[in-house]
């Protein structure tokens, strides 16, 4: 049975300023702060951000999800955007490793699109700066979807309903590779988490999420160290660390070759939605969510790359299971997403 | 202030006791502000964490580059200027913080 409000409260403030599930190794500003301080971080924003030269409408929102699902943005017409970012595994695959053209295995796993209207950066690597730059990087890459730009223009150019969804949604620009990359981004900003029961926590239903997660909560801002990538709402700070994953994949460091904290360094994924969306790290290497905290728990490969927020943890294992607790209340029951019909 | 040692530079880029004004740059919530300076050769730009993560200054500008490697939050470091130029400042852990330096003689 759950207690009252106030008393939940009050044990988990004391929680956190005595230090009981936090250990000694813990951040200076979390420790410093109340549960409630803590909670004002992880509100949900109230808009979608779009940029001020691709602007939301309606129509373009639209014709992206269109060619979100058109396979014919392939060279074999039988892969789309969302074979690998699929809804029905929370915009992911559900894959250790993606799968390209022919059928090849590809060197990383599929991230999901989840609230990738508010990423920084996109890739694992941040090799583009904005959507609309990483929106045709998959298509036309020979290992991905093997699409040139010019096959794809003139592919669109030869469905009549395509050319004139493209004069609604873009009446200046005709359709180029710019436009499709505009629509395609546009479609995937519009994809975001719904309320999970960790939103009704904080927004002040108490009972939303069980004493353990609520406990897990607390160990995530202090003495586990996720917050310190795994900020606010979206469980992000959009930034690259090496975490210790073994690996031989250079990351975000083959672009900076000279910056050593940059080599074996990726982006640091959301966490909404995180159970529905094994297996985890960069390459799929970790099959369960208790493996992934047993990684953290023990740092990982140390390496000079290795960021020094990454250190072991000595976490209990109900101090474990009370993060993966937490970790499962991020999870939203979104309506299904409907697919639509392709112009012929 | 972190000691010099902790700071690497590239060749043109070495940082040593003040030599001549030092002009603060902060990082605060993954921006810098201020987000543009002017300073003169031998004049030190410090660059001081008050944000709440890890930041990781740089520049990729060709012929100035300079690092600053992990850099903890309330921690600052001091980067001198012995050449005049550009540079675009960035952070390698978040892209979007980025910041022009202006060297004058």
């Amino acid at each position: 049975m759950m207690t009252s409000a106030p008393t939940q409260r009050s044990v988990l403030t004391a929680l956190l300023l005595l230090g009981v599930v936090t250990g000694a190794a813990h951040d200076l500003w979390a420790q410093s702060r109340s549960v409630d301080e803590l909670k004002d971080r992880y509100r949900r924003p109230q808009t979608v951000p779009f940029p001020d030269d691709n602007s939301f409408t309606q129509d373009r929102a639209e014709l992206g999800k269109l060619l979100f699902f058109d396979p014919r943005l392939s060279a074999s017409s039988l892969v789309s955007c969302a074979t690998c970012h699929n809804p029905a595994f929370s915009w992911g695959d559900g894959l250790p490793k993606a799968l390209g053209h022919g059928m090849r295995q590809l060197n990383r796993r599929t991230p999901t699109i989840l609230n990738v209207a508010w990423a920084d950066a996109l890739f694992w690597d941040g090799r583009a700066d904005t959507l609309e730059a990483q929106a045709l990087g998959p298509i036309t890459s020979p290992d991905e979807m093997n699409l040139s730009s010019q096959e794809l223009v003139e592919r669109l150019k030869r469905v009549p309903r395509y050319v004139t969804l493209f004069r609604i949604a873009y009446p200046d620009e005709n359709i180029t590779p710019a436009t499709v990359a505009k629509a395609l981004a546009t479609f995937e900003r519009t994809v975001v988490s719904g309320i999970a029961p960790f939103d009704e926590w904080i927004g002040g239903s108490e009972s939303a999420i069980s004493e353990q997660a609520q406990r897990g909560f607390v160990l995530f801002n202090t003495k586990a160290n996720c917050a310190k990538c795994h900020r606010a709402w979206n469980f992000t700070d959009s930034g690259f660390h090496d975490v210790g994953v073994p690996t031989e994949d250079l990351g975000r460091g083959k672009h900076l070759p000279k910056l050593g904290g940059m080599q074996h360094a990726f982006k640091t994924p959301t966490l909404r939605n995180v159970n529905r969306r094994a297996p985890y790290m960069h390459n799929g290497s970790v099959a369960t969510l208790r493996e992934v905290i047993d990684l953290y728990d023990t740092g990982g490969v140390a390496r000079p790359s290795r960021s020094p927020d990454i250190r072991p943890l000595s976490l209990t294992s109900d101090e474990k299971e009370a993060l993966i607790a937490f970790l499962k209340t991020l999870t939203s029951v979104d309506p299904p997403v409907c697919l639509p019909e392709l112009p012929r | 202030m972190r000691s010099a040692v902790g700071v690497i530079c590239a060749a043109l880029m070495v940082t040593t006791p003040a030599a001549g004004a030092d002009v603060v740059v902060v990082q605060r919530n993954k921006t810098f502000a201020p987000s543009e300076v002017q300073v003169k050769v031998g004049d030190r730009v410090v660059f001081a964490n008050e944000d709440e993560v890890t930041h990781n200054v740089y520049s990729p500008t060709p012929g100035l580059e300079f690092q600053i490697r992990s850099q903890q939050p309330g921690q600052s470091d001091a980067v001198s200027f012995s050449k005049p130029g550009a540079l675009e400042v960035r952070c390698a852990i978040h892209p979007k913080m980025t910041m022009r330096v202006t060297v004058t003689r």
